[in-house]
């Protein structure tokens, strides 16, 4: 498949945030983010990117339920009370259907199970951005 | 007259009338034998005459009387000699005093040895009498349940299957089902204590030909023992049987009886019986429990170590894959980011590595530490897996040999792993001896030293050998001929041996079953 990075304008490019407390899995995903022509901004936890000031600038999230700490589903209820979010694509090890009716009913725009499909991965990435 | 004043009181069981007459008759013949010799000339022993009124007397008479009488006769006919031969005796005169007289004292002894014998015999009929009521007592009040039981037909019929050349009962049992309730049938209950009927109600009073078929669980395992033990000649028996109790209710009684060497005495044999039903249920629940929680702990870690694995090792995989894919995207570009491709590549080498170390330390986690070979004396690893399989041996009546080759008695080892190497060969050997005959149910186990140093352990069972197209695989992970197995024991035995560079081989034995050969290889320590 060949991306063409003319899709988005170079003035716009999106920014990818990753959440994941695993450092193999975020540095993948960073590298993936990067094939696709994003910028992306790493955190090994849910308290990281509270942290984050510029929440704004973060037009997409891909992030890891479970995680030492805030999980994240807990980290999408806390943004839900404080709106406007980014969309949230959900990656976990654990494909049970409470935790992803969990996710899907606080809004969550996708939930993929790891090893992530690639394809869906990219897919949903590009239609969270699309949505922004 | 004086023989009257001579008796003694007789033995208590003789009638006062006949014994009156008796002593009449004697005392009349006594007096006529005198008179007869006293004042007749008959040239003749007359006088022996009196050894019949010694006899008519004897009857009536103790050993005392007996001694008078004959005294007294005696007496009579030395008087009766004065008279009619004076004071010059001559020679056959005297000889028919001494006849006479002889004639008495042999009469007196014999009489007299006959009583003795007489009261010799009803003094131990008398003790037999008593030791026969003593063992009535005993055998009533007894708290064992007892039972007097008539085997003499059931002998007579095993003796005669013996006769027509049946070997092993037990084999003969297998091809002949109907000889078990054959030989039921043939059994009489002679008699049951009280504690026998409280055990199992009154079936055997009930059943009009004393037959106890219905005392008899059927399918009964232990009853073929004891028609064994019978067919063997044994001196005694005890096992474990069922029995239906006159209400239904089946007791598992531990059954234990004496067998006679007298053929004859097998009409009366004493059986002791022992109600274990609530000892055996306990003690069943308790091995049930036990095997459960076995089962439900092996399963509970399976399960945990399998979930904690899968999660580890999901970290690393994903990131492989998400890295991989990337790396595709890279080379999808044009034209290709050759940089970015080298980082994807060193990410997914970093990863792969991290997945093995995972599963590295989980095996190192579940063996607890890393195993030294350390010097294993061969005699008592093997006598102590024989201890822990005792049970499965003893079910399945497998006898264990073993045989040491020169210098093979001790090896360097993982103790624990040659261990449960050999519980493995030596559970497979008595499940492959299912429908070996019971005679031949044996595992030889050998060890032996090569001239590499290495020692051989081989395990031989005599089951039906290797199927050939079971050969190629049997070490074969998930390869099983059973169908409760999982087809692991084998596979992972083998990796053991050769993971401590030894080896496990398999062949069949010449003469039948297969033989399983574990190499040990030589180690400086064990080399002396």
């Amino acid at each position: 498949m060949i991306i063409t990075e003319q899709a988005v304008p170079v003035s716009q490019v999106s920014t990818v945030a990753i959440i994941d407390d695993d450092q193999a899995m975020r540095e993948a995903l960073d590298d993936m983010v990067k094939s696709c022509g994003y910028e992306s901004r790493l955190f090994s936890s849910a308290e990281e990117f509270l942290a984050l000031e510029e929440r704004s600038e973060v037009d997409c999230m891909l992030l890891d339920v479970k995680m030492p700490g805030i999980s994240g589903l807990e980290l999408q209820t806390l943004l839900n009370a404080d709106p406007p979010r980014p969309p949230i694509i959900f990656m976990t090890s654990y494909h049970d259907e409470r935790t992803r009716s969990a996710a899907m009913d606080g809004g969550a725009l996708a939930f993929l199970g790891k090893p992530v499909e690639f394809e869906c991965l990219i897919a949903a990435m590009e239609s969270a951005l699309s949505r922004s | 007259m004086r023989i009257n004043n001579l008796t003694v009181p007789a033995i208590a069981t003789r009638a006062p009338a006949p014994r009156l007459a008796a002593r009449l008759a004697a005392s009349i013949l006594a007096a006529t034998v005198f008179y007869v010799d006293t004042f007749t000339s008959i040239e003749s022993a007359i006088a022996v005459l009196y050894v019949i009124v010694l006899l008519l007397a004897a009857e009536t008479l103790g050993r005392k009387g007996i001694c008078a009488v004959t005294l007294s006769c005696a007496a009579l006919a030395v008087i009766s000699y004065f008279p009619a031969h004076g004071f010059s005796p001559d020679f056959p005169s005297l000889l028919r005093l001494a006849v006479s007289l002889s004639a008495l004292l042999i009469t007196c002894s014999l009489i007299l040895r006959n009583d003795r014998a007489r009261s010799d015999l009803i003094a131990s009929n008398a003790a037999l009498k008593d030791s026969e009521s003593r063992y009535r007592s005993i055998f009533e009040q007894s708290r064992v349940a007892l039972w007097e039981r008539d085997y003499s037909q059931v002998r007579y019929f095993l003796m005669d299957l013996k006769a027509k050349g049946v070997v092993d009962l037990r084999d003969y049992a297998k091809t002949h089902p109907d000889v078990i309730s054959d030989c039921i049938a043939l059994i009489r209950t002679v008699a049951a204590n009280a504690a026998a009927r409280d055990l199992l109600g009154d079936i055997g009073e009930i059943a009009p030909d004393g037959s106890m078929r219905s005392y008899l669980a059927p399918n009964e395992v232990t009853f073929l023992e004891l028609m064994v033990a019978i067919f063997n000649q044994e001196g005694s028996f005890e096992g474990k049987g069922n029995l239906m109790a006159a209400d239904g209710q089946t007791k598992l009684v531990l059954l234990s009886m004496t067998l006679p060497d007298d053929p004859s005495r097998f009409d009366r044999v004493v059986v002791g019986m022992v109600d274990i039903t609530e000892r055996e249920m306990t003690q069943k629940a308790l091995l049930e429990a036990q095997a459960d929680l076995t089962r439900a702990s092996r399963a509970a870690t399976v399960g945990a170590l399998s979930a904690s694995l899968a999660h580890e090792l999901n970290q690393p995989l994903g990131a492989l894959v998400v890295n991989a894919q990337t790396a595709l995207r890279w080379i999808d570009r044009d034209p290709p980011d050759l940089a970015a491709i080298r980082r994807s590549a060193e990410r997914m080498i970093r990863d792969s590595k991290r997945a093995s170390d995972i599963i590295r330390n989980t095996r190192s986690m579940l063996s607890h530490e890393i195993q030294n070979p350390e010097e294993v004396a061969l005699p008592e690893l093997i006598a102590e897996t024989r201890a822990l399989m005792d049970h499965d041996l003893g079910r399945e009546d497998v006898t264990v040999d073993v045989t040491y080759g020169p210098g093979a008695r001790t090896v360097a080892a993982v103790r624990i792993e040659l261990q449960q190497v050999l519980i493995n060969l030596m559970s497979n050997a008595i499940q492959v001896m299912a429908e070996t005959n019971v005679a031949r149910r044996r595992i030889l186990i050998e060890s032996e030293r090569r001239s590499d140093g290495s020692t051989v352990l081989s395990v031989r069972d005599f089951g039906p050998g290797i199927a050939e197209d079971a050969a190629a695989r049997l070490f074969e992970p998930f390869f099983t001929t059973k169908a409760t197995g999982m087809g692991m024991g084998l596979s992972i035995c083998k990796s053991m041996m050769e993971a401590r560079g030894g080896d496990l081989l398999a062949r069949n034995h010449p003469d039948g079953g297969a033989v399983f050969e574990i190499t040990i290889p030589i180690s400086e320590k064990a080399d002396d």
